[in-house]
């Protein structure tokens, strides 16, 4: 049977998870996950050492996890993104090994590669049913897309599914095929629906976002991308939204109809697809219960692995179609290299994601970000910690106007033949320096608490203590 | 003075400060009085003063609303600020002229001992009561130092015990005094702020009123509202064009030495061609026509003729 009848722990335990194991985890029930923490409760007590925890992403949810590395359950970790409570627990230096960071499209290809083996994958699926199919779509904890699972449940030696829906007729929709799954088991709960996605999302008020929003729409206008057959990809947060809110008045206005928008979606590019603005929304992973929704409902809203989305992949991904990405960063240097991994402090607080794939795929990578956050201006000399380099951004745009990276002098020349205020990142930095101040710099010299992997495989980066 | 738009920036509050400098305002009213509480009062003069000698507003005009000249703070901050680029002062509570210029003789006292240009230092009026509506003729023609008036509505309608609503019956008379007093005595008329930040559809309707009655100024709560007020309240291409048919016809008459001329059967007199004048400085200021366009109109272009 491939249902197992009894606990997870007991599941657990017949597993024998030798010392030395690698285990992987997806991230889609973000911050309202409870599979990785119980699953690895049930680990630890099976008294397994050593091993190696490869996630998606991991999320603040998650900190029972720094107990198990102080324990030795866990001593390496492997992971696309981190946020801040973890980071802040490995900036303690608990984990001896360095954490590698990969991207949302390097990680699946890695794993499918063996260049990193999972002996064990934890799958959380919302919905299952007898045979071992998997949807992200059904269930009380439904989350959308599975996309980040796919290459887990694809190349795992195990994979095992822990549902809270088991459904006794066979999923005629579903993510994960039962060819992939060896057993699926039941819980109570694998996740808070408040914590997996936003019941709302809201366009920022910030004066500052709008502002940017604004410009942001004017130079995709500008670059002369923004006409039938356009393709988008864009994040969650309040600047975001607005962007693609800013972005959907013009499309309307213009009569404009785009190809596709891809990555994360949320229920702002449904709207648009529901309108017509694009013909197809390819999702790795939903934001919002609307997109929930609308992957479930909408053939159009199709869910796509995280290979297909965004691997560096000869045979081509996703993100290499695509017209336009608008990320973020926490600092930019003067060569457009772009942090997303730490903080002003240099302390873990998030991670690529897929920021420097989609950056390296699409025609016009535009970093969008205000020019000082709190005191700190955004833009400093030299970055200690690269996740996106340089020569894959195409501009930064900020409140006070937009650095075009000289390698892109044809699109600076649009830019300036549309009135918008171009001026070279020098003086940005400039500008903010003058209202903050120079920060002094603090070199982190001690051992390295994690390496930044590009997208080739090689080490970016690295993250000291 | 001809801004369009002013908006309200708390001057206890280092980001919207700072976020000012990229805001579409033709003005800034950087508030020392009602945004900043009492214990605040101290930090946030300095705070307004360190803003406006380190961050670059470029061309938006500083404005800076002081506490109300009845009580004991507005004479230091004053001093602390007149030797900074500020485009006015705005005291608020206004409600007769003594108080006015009590406060002008003041800045005359701050300017001899500052040595700074004789009437640098410019006012604002800020009238949010009955007794000031009632008084505002007077007012607006106390000080030369005045430049403007600006209706305090929400105040105003509590001092009445009106309710106040969006579509303003409530105060229509009181800004068609305040309207008629600065009109009278060639001064700005600023119309009250809109206070729903979200209702963009309620906004455009109240500026779509105060223009027809008269107003080309409007206070701003919300940098959401400041495009849409700038955008109502600038002169139209219609209104450009016409403007400009009238100064040419005017323009070609004179040189004929034809005392009366006429457009399209209408006779040009004096207050269309002040209106077509007045409608030219402003788009001439705000980039909607090249400066060549009216360049033989020595009344637009600042040249005396």
């Amino acid at each position: 049977m491939k249902v197992y009848s009894g606990s997870l722990e007991n599941l657990i335990r017949e597993l024998s998870i030798k010392d030395g194991s690698r285990l992987s985890f997806h991230h889609h029930m973000r911050d309202g996950d409870y599979v990785l923490n119980a699953v690895m409760a049930a680990v630890a007590a099976s008294g397994a050492k050593n091993l190696t925890l490869n996630a998606s992403a991991l999320f603040n949810c998650h900190e029972p996890l720094l107990q198990l590395i102080r324990d030795g359950v866990v001593t390496a970790i492997e992971c696309n993104y981190m946020a801040a409570k973890i980071g802040q627990g490995i900036a303690a230096g608990i984990l001896e090994k360095p954490v590698t960071f990969r991207s949302h499209g390097t990680r699946p290809a890695a794993i499918a590669s063996g260049e990193t083996p999972v002996d064990y994958a934890f799958i959380a699926a919302p919905q299952a049913d007898y045979q071992g199919n998997l949807s992200g779509k059904y269930g009380p904890s439904a989350c959308g897309s599975l996309g980040y699972a796919m290459a887990d449940a694809a190349f795992a030696k195990k994979v095992i599914a822990i549902t809270d829906d088991l459904s006794e007729t066979p999923l005629a929709d579903f993510s994960i095929p039962g060819s992939d799954v060896d057993q699926v088991v039941v819980i109570d709960a694998i996740g808070d629906p408040q914590g997996i996605v936003s019941g709302t999302t809201k366009i920022s008020r910030d004066p500052k976002a709008l502002l940017m929003a604004d410009m942001a729409v004017s130079a995709i206008a500008a670059s002369g991308l923004l006409k039938e057959g356009f393709s988008f990809q864009t994040g969650a947060g309040g600047a975001s939204l607005a962007t693609a809110a800013r972005l959907r008045q013009l499309m309307l206005k213009e009569e404009i109809e785009g190809s596709f928008a891809l990555g994360g979606i949320t229920g702002y590019l449904v709207e648009m697809l529901e309108q017509g603005l694009f013909q197809t929304l390819y999702d790795v992973q939903c934001f919002d219960l609307r997109a929930v929704q609308s992957i479930r409902d909408n053939p159009k809203h199709r869910e796509v692995s995280a290979i297909h989305y965004a691997a560096a992949n000869p045979r081509g991904a996703l993100v290499d179609y695509l017209d336009v990405v608008i990320l973020g960063a926490t600092e930019i240097d003067l060569d457009f290299n772009v942090n997303v991994h730490t903080d002003s402090n240099g302390l873990i607080m998030g991670g690529s994601g897929g920021h420097s794939d989609a950056a390296a795929g699409a025609k016009i990578a535009m970093i969008i970000a205000p020019l000082l956050r709190s005191r700190m201006p955004l833009i400093v000399d030299r970055l200690q910690c690269i996740s996106t380099p340089g020569e894959t951004i195409d501009c930064l745009l900020t409140q006070y106007g937009i650095a075009v990276n000289p390698r892109r002098a044809d699109l600076a020349q649009r830019f300036k033949e549309r009135g918008l205020p171009v001026l070279s990142i020098e003086e940005l930095q400039a500008k903010a320096e003058q209202i903050a101040g120079k920060p002094s710099l603090v070199e982190r010299k001690g051992r390295v608490l994690a390496d930044i992997l590009y997208r080739d495989g090689q080490k970016i980066s690295e993250i000291r203590q | 003075m001809d801004y369009r738009s002013l908006l309200f920036i708390p001057g206890n509050n280092p980001g919207m400060l700072e976020a000012a400098c990229i805001l579409p305002a033709d003005a800034l009213i950087l508030d020392l009085e009602d945004a900043v509480a009492p214990q605040e009062k101290d930090a946030a003069l300095n705070l307004v003063a360190r803003a406006i000698e380190n961050l670059d507003y470029g061309k938006k005009a500083i404005i800076v609303r002081l506490n109300e000249p009845q009580g004991p703070l507005w004479r230091q901050e004053v001093r602390r600020l007149a030797k900074l680029p500020i485009a006015a002062f705005m005291p608020p509570k206004i409600t007769q002229a003594e108080e006015l210029q009590m406060v002008a003789d003041y800045l005359d006292e701050i300017e001899r001992e500052f040595q700074l240009p004789e009437g640098k230092l410019q006012l604002i009026a800020l009238i949010e009561s009955a007794t000031g509506v009632v008084n505002a003729k007077v007012i607006a023609q106390s000080s030369k130092r005045l430049k403007g008036i600006l209706l305090g509505a929400e105040d105003f309608t509590a001092d009445l015990g009106a309710t106040r609503t969006k579509d303003g019956k409530e105060i229509f008379y009181a800004r068609s005094q305040i309207l008629l007093a600065a009109k009278s005595a060639g001064i700005l008329a600023i119309d009250t702020p809109f206070t729903d930040a979200t209702d963009l559809e309620g906004l455009e309707a109240d500026v779509q009123l105060i223009k027809q009655l008269g107003f080309r100024a409007k206070a701003a709560i919300s940098p959401q509202h400041l495009a849409l007020i700038n955008r109502l309240l600038s002169p139209s291409e219609t209104e450009i064009a016409y403007a400009l048919e009238v100064l040419e016809c005017l323009h070609r008459a004179k040189a004929q030495g034809l005392g009366a001329v006429a457009l399209r059967g209408k006779m040009l007199d004096r207050p269309i061609e002040l209106r077509a004048i007045q409608v030219c400085r402003l788009a001439l200021k705000l980039g909607l026509i090249e400066a060549e366009e009216v360049s033989e109109f020595s009344e637009v272009s600042g040249e005396e003729a």
